[in-house]
């Protein structure tokens, strides 16, 4: 008997042990709460797209296109395309491969299997790290969208693309990447705040009263004042207004010598959070925590005003969490141009199926048919239940962008001014570990706890140990 | 004939393990030496990495470079005692050859066949670029020539040392290029090496190449030292924390760990009072070490999330605190969250060791003590703990690797740049210098290795502490027999 059992267990551990091997789920799990610069290409965290594959295949053609990203967006998006032009996925085999940027593991991993000559056709990378696969270490990988056979020039000035993604895509002034998606930021406010404060929740008036455009923060206070006379706080915390700051800065983190430069829209961020901090302005939440997603709800305590960020917040992020507040939100351009996020997509230069590539590409950056990516992206044609904002300007223009999540706003026209704002000229291939150091400088010097400029020696001090500068 | 036997059994204990040991030289001789030789070349970034055997590391800015030419010059001169005999200027001539990291950038390949003179900044010596074909590049050693490996190479060498005794009256520098490792550096876009020797200038500091089209190349100095990724390491700030933190957050955690363990021990196998449920108390305290660290992390960052987390609702809720405490942002809260944390998580692993170790006892040796009158403390101190030595030794050394190894929680929990770094542990340092930001894997090796020494030089201490004492004398004596047996 015992002799059975103890055979039994060994064979129930050994067929585990090779179950094991095969599967390996895309870790779709919150990174790290604190701390960590969460950068969201989108849909990241949406728990209806998880997939227990990490190699879906679409097609059945003889061709095979290697194609590798960290979210099941863009395979999903090839899917899609299989769907509309059938002669594609007869003729093509799109093999995709997942790795979750948790952690930094799909940089490992698609840095091994480009440096390594593997087949890599089409790869995404993200806002966070997109500068090291276009312009920085492992740009020299990258194929220009002209070598692929698409014709760039008229095609990006025929769909109106944002300049900030053709900026961060270009290497040497040829593009070798776009991103579908434009992420430029607006101010999403609550409406019923507003009128509780202001009187009126029209963002035209809204607008007005936070000084939307103009660049600094003066009547942003102005209103924050009011609001705290009526019990409630303009932000969720500083995290809200650092993702502002980081991207209206016009200087990168580090200049061509490597010296570590300061640009004062970001510096100006430390003297913000004090500010918020000592006139008890905001919940001082830190982001992607409980306290934060709670203030976009509709809990008694949630008494927070606005917050910043692109079409995605509102989609993937707000609509898990607002609960009753659907409806109440509108979203209006905020004082300070920005931009958050978004996901790029490039190709191999030693692709064998440039055609193929080049025609997806182009299908899901440059197509403004209605048949388009963009379009379909724009409109909730996806099976998403997210009307997102895209690259394309012209697509954005003809694309219905009204939300329930927003009264029936139509959100795209207040979006579409926000990507004009955003530039990628102030990014480097380490930004997100320095915004990390930053942070928790500002955070110090915020509370009270290091006067300024022990706040920004720690920041450098910190910078050049930890990246040997 | 018996004896035939015994020999025979241990000849297939041999051949058992012979597959573990080639194991354990693939799996963990060879990335440990692999490590160590990594952290002696400038292996870096991702792909296009150039291994050189000589570490070229640090690629200062100009006036950097100034300054670390002229510190390097002052203090080789006072730091060899020799010199203090020998003409200032001779030791300074001596020293001055530097390898010059040309940033591949700012030449193109077809400047590359371009007339090149390296010149002084102040103009006074130029030279004339020879391109020579040096087979192998680890054959570059600082001040010397480089060893010849084909005859092109020997002529140079000839024509160059003809060269410099004619040129004993007059300064010249001696420049020289790899071509093909010039060449394939630029097709990778990374750095190489211009070798260059100064003799008898006067201070002058080359720092600028003029290609015969007339154009001007910025080249930056490179300090070489063979242990320049193991200098780094030593004299990095975060280094420094990460190694403190570590110790700081593995004795908090391990007293309290080791002592709580113990006093369970002696409760749950305490001879005289049975406690009943003990075996349920076992696995209860058991339990937290089966728990992940991620859920760990989760668990307490919403414990002590700030504003809204749950000791911070209860304190303010029982009137302790005015208002909620940033915890995550204190650096000894932090700490202590982390070593309560690694407490909780290993102190039922702890204790089940050293009840195993405890059952293992004879029952006459406590009934002898119990005969000659021992308490229940005198017991524990001077009959138990004494005989669990070797389990003790298990439980301190695997708790000491496990502690200087800390990663999981600290990294999950917090992150290396939560509060300045409070919980940084010297692997997620490692992690942060080579697995992210600009992927030093040359010093990340180093500071593994450090790590690596450190561990093992408190691990043989903990041994030679707890080493049986008598046993080593018994040893000792029966070795001495068996020689004198022999002997007959």
């Amino acid at each position: 008997m015992k002799k059975v059992i103890a055979s039994v267990l060994s064979v129930a551990m050994v067929a585990a042990i090779a179950a094991g091997c095969n599967k390996t789920d895309p870790t779709d799990s919150q990174v790290a709460p604190s701390g960590d610069d969460q950068q969201q290409g989108g849909g990241d965290e949406d728990p209806t797209t998880e997939s227990e594959e990490t190699q879906p295949q679409y097609g059945s053609g003889s061709e095979v296109i290697n194609l590798w990203s960290f979210t099941n967006e863009i395979p999903n998006m090839v899917a899609k395309y299989i769907e509309l032009n059938p002669e594609f996925g007869e003729k093509y085999t799109v093999k995709c491969t997942i790795v979750a940027t948790d952690g930094g593991a799909y940089q490992q991993a698609i840095d091994q299997a480009l440096a390594g000559g593997a087949d890599v056709d089409m790869y995404a990378a993200e806002a966070a790290f997109i500068l090291k696969y276009a312009q920085g270490d492992m740009a020299e990988y990258a194929a220009t969208y002209k070598d692929l056979g698409i014709d760039v020039d008229t095609k990006v000035a025929e769909a109106d693309i944002a300049p900030y993604t053709i900026d961060i895509g270009s290497r040497d002034g040829e593009i070798v990447a776009l991103g579908y998606q434009a992420t430029g930021g607006a101010m999403i406010y609550r409406a019923s705040i507003a009128e509780a404060t202001f009187g009126t929740s029209d963002p035209d008036e809204i607008e007005k009263i936070v000084g939307a455009g103009t660049g600094n923060w003066d009547k942003f206070w102005d209103a924050a004042a009011q609001l705290k006379e009526k019990g409630y706080k303009v932000v969720a915390g500083g995290d809200d207004m650092w993702n502002v700051c980081e991207k209206a800065a016009t200087k990168a983190w580090l200049d061509k010598d490597n010296n570590i430069v300061i640009d004062p829209q970001r510096e100006a961020y430390l003297d913000i959070y004090k500010k918020l901090i000592d006139e008890d302005l905001s919940k001082d939440t830190g982001s992607w925590n409980e306290a934060w997603y709670a203030e976009m709800g509709a809990g008694a305590e949630a008494n927070t005003f606005c917050f910043f960020g692109p079409a995605w917040l509102i989609n993937y992020v707000m609509a898990g969490q607002a609960g009753d507040t659907v409806g109440d939100w509108r979203v209006c351009t905020p004082p300070v141009g920005f931009f958050w996020g978004g996901t790029w997509v490039l190709a191999n230069k030693d692709t064998d199926q440039a055609e193929g590539v080049a025609e997806l590409i182009e299908w899901i950056t440059l197509d403004t048919s209605e048949n388009g990516l963009q379009y379909l992206w724009a409109n909730d044609k996806m099976g998403n239940g997210a009307k997102d904002t895209v690259a394309s300007a012209v697509v954005m223009g003809k694309s219905d962008g009204t939300l329930d999540f927003c009264g029936g706003q139509n959100v795209f026209e207040k979006f579409i001014p926000g990507n004009a704002n955003a530039t990628g000229k102030a990014m480097t291939q380490y930004d997100e570990d320095i915004n990390g150091f930053f942070k928790d400088a500002a955070s110090k010097y915020a509370h009270g706890e290091l006067d300024k400029d022990a706040a920004i020696q720690q920041f450098k001090d910190n910078v050049t140990s930890a990246f040997a500068l | 004939m018996r004896n035939k036997k015994l020999v025979n059994y241990s000849k297939y204990g041999y051949l058992f393990s012979i597959p573990f040991i080639i194991t354990f030289l693939i799996f963990t001789l060879y990335p440990v030496v692999y490590t160590f030789i990594l952290g002696f070349t400038d292996l870096q970034g991702n792909g296009k990495t150039t291994f050189h055997s000589v570490t070229a590391v640090i690629e200062p800015s100009t006036k950097e470079a100034q300054k670390a030419f002229e510190n390097y010059v002052s203090e080789k001169y006072k730091k060899d005692k020799a010199n203090k005999d020998r003409d200032a200027k001779e030791v300074e001539n001596e020293i001055k050859s530097f390898e010059y990291v040309v940033k591949s950038e700012e030449i193109a390949q077809d400047k590359l066949d371009a007339t090149w003179v390296i010149a002084t900044t102040d103009g006074k010596y130029e030279e004339t670029v020879s391109w020579s074909y040096f087979a192998d590049p680890s054959s570059y050693k600082v001040g010397k020539k480089a060893a010849a490996a084909d005859a092109d190479e020997e002529e140079e060498e000839d024509v160059d040392e003809e060269e410099d005794a004619d040129a004993d009256s007059k300064p010249s520098i001696n420049a020289k290029v790899d071509k093909r490792l010039a060449t394939e550096a630029l097709n990778k876009k990374s750095n190489f090496f211009v070798k260059y020797e100064l003799s008898e200038a006067d201070g002058s500091e080359v720092m600028k190449i003029k290609l015969s089209t007339g154009e001007e190349v910025e080249v930056s100095v490179m300090k070489i030292g063979l242990f320049e990724n193991f200098r780094w390491v030593f004299t990095n700030a975060k280094f420094k924390q990460a190694f403190k933190n570590t110790v700081i957050i593995w004795v908090i955690n391990f007293i309290p760990q080791l002592g709580f363990a113990l006093l369970f021990t002696a409760w749950f196998t305490d001879r005289r009072s049975k406690v009943k449920g003990s075996g349920l108390f076992k696995i209860l305290f058991y339990m937290p070490n089966i728990i992940t660290a991620a859920t760990l992390a989760i668990l307490f960052n919403v414990l002590f999330g700030f504003p809204k987390g749950a000791v911070n609702d209860l304190l303010t809720g029982m009137h302790v605190m005015k208002e909620a405490y940033r915890f995550n942002d204190n650096e000894w809260a932090l700490k202590l969250i982390v070593a309560f944390v690694q407490f909780y998580q290993w102190y039922g692993y702890t204790m089940v060791n050293l009840i195993a170790g405890v059952i293992g006892i004879s029952p006459e040796i406590f009934e002898a003590a119990e005969i000659d009158g021992a308490n229940r403390a005198q017991t524990f101190f001077r009959v138990t703990i004494p005989c669990i030595r070797q389990i003790l030794l298990f439980v301190l050394v695997t708790s000491l690797i496990g502690g200087l190894n800390m990663f999981d929680v600290p990294e999950l929990y917090a992150g290396v740049k939560q509060a300045n770094g409070a919980v940084m542990t010297l692997n997620m340092f490692i992690r942060m210098v080579g697995l992210s930001g600009r992927y030093l894997y040359n010093k990340a090796a180093a500071a593994s290795v450090i790590m690596f020494v450190i561990i093992v030089a408190l691990s043989a201490v903990v041994f030679y502490i707890l080493r049986d004492k008598d046993e080593a004398k018994l040893k000792k004596l029966r070795k001495k027999e068996l020689k004198a047996l022999k002997a007959m």
